[in-house]
């Protein structure tokens, strides 16, 4: 009879480690998968969007009255990606995420080589000559970062501050500077 | 006891178990991933790629994508630094020496409307170093932020600047100075 107990218990033990596992190793990340998809359905893959409210990009922004956002949903398959970005004269940070929502590489204003330089992600290392063939091309900036992502595919996000009126303005129009394509385009 | 119905139970109360456990791993009362400084908690490995599945978990199933450590830290309370619950019935007054960050915001969230208070460096008014920071119902002088129909009210304290988090920040071993949360009375 105890031993029958014992049993069950530890059998409703188990279960409960199986199903906690699970729902921390898969559900988070397939909810979160499905927000991408969304936004891809909304945007389109290699192309930089705002976040504005209402939209599917919008719902990454954890402080959208603190911060403006504006991501880019990459996939490297085709080739690298070029992020040709402007740094407004304030706080701004560039972050390049995998598709489980963990950091590759980060930027900020202060770190940033120029007010105006381009971002190569490359998936794996690329060929030397490949580098300074994407840097010498038409539409690059003379001043350019190469990142290793490990990955095809993931999203960049780029935030800037936005309290106030001065500072929206100020992110809107290194927004409108700030692009987002395959470097073969 | 059947056994196909002890199996049925033993499945229901263990997957029950497991699924309310992780919620609750990845929200942000729980004790095991966040760090403690007084009342205010922080998720120490936000945007750290080697960071563990709950705190990646606790921001992705929200669709959002944590802030690197080493750019902006987060604080959170939802208790006075008397250990209560912080409820619209009361006022409170917060107390902080400026940060030396160079930007840095407080703000009030929980409210019905879902809508947020926010002060950032730019916004409040002090005449020295301290900033003091009223949070009520009813509005107050100076820097205020309104407790409306708050249902479960948490303050947040955001401070940006790597150079700052690397040099005071918790691993630096230094003091944040993070704000001081007093209650004042309740009706």
């Amino acid at each position: 009879m105890t031993s029958t107990r014992s049993f069950w218990a530890l059998f409703t033990v188990l279960t409960a480690i199986a199903a906690h596992l699970c729902y921390i190793l898969f559900v988070p990340s397939q909810q979160f998968q499905t927000k991408l998809e969304t936004i891809l359905a909304e945007n389109g893959v290699n192309t930089l969007t705002r976040a504005i409210p209402g939209t599917a990009a919008a719902s990454i922004a954890e402080y959208p009255d603190e911060l403006t956002y504006a991501l880019c949903l990459f996939d490297l398959s085709t080739g690298p990606l070029r992020i040709n970005a402007r740094v407004p004269d304030q706080y701004w940070a560039l972050e390049v995420y995998n598709q489980r929502g963990g950091t590759i590489y980060t930027l900020n204003d202060k770190q940033a080589p120029r007010k105006q330089f381009s971002l190569y992600l490359y998936d794996d290392d690329p060929d030397p000559e490949a580098i300074v063939n994407a840097a010498n091309s038409v539409g690059s900036s003379i001043n350019s970062i190469t990142v290793l992502t490990g990955t095809k595919t993931g999203i960049v996000v780029i935030r800037s501050a936005a309290a106030n009126r001065l500072e929206s303005a100020r992110s809107a129009e290194a927004l409108q500077h700030t692009s987002c394509s395959l470097a073969s385009n | 006891m059947n056994p196909s119905v002890r199996f049925a139970v033993s499945v229901l109360v263990g997957v029950t178990v497991g699924i309310v456990s992780a919620r609750y791993m990845t929200t942000e009362q729980s004790p095991l991933f966040t760090d403690q400084y007084g009342n205010w908690k922080n998720w120490p490995v936000a945007g750290n790629p080697a960071n563990n599945p709950y705190t990646q978990a606790k921001f992705i199933a929200n669709g959002r994508l944590p802030e690197h450590f080493s750019e902006v830290l987060t604080f959170y309370r939802d208790r006075d630094d008397s250990g209560d619950k912080l409820t619209e019935d009361c006022s409170y007054v917060m107390s902080i020496e400026r940060p030396t960050a160079r930007r840095w915001s407080i703000s009030l969230t929980g409210n019905a409307s879902n809508t947020r208070q926010l002060l950032t460096q730019d916004d409040v008014i002090s005449e020295d170093r301290k900033v003091v920071v009223e949070l009520s119902a009813s509005p107050q002088p100076g820097n205020w932020l309104q407790m409306s129909n708050a249902a479960s009210p948490h303050v947040v304290f955001r401070l940006y600047d790597g150079d700052t988090i690397t040099a005071q920040g918790p691993s630096g071993g230094g003091t944040l100075g993070l704000p001081s949360l007093k209650r004042v009375s309740c009706s």
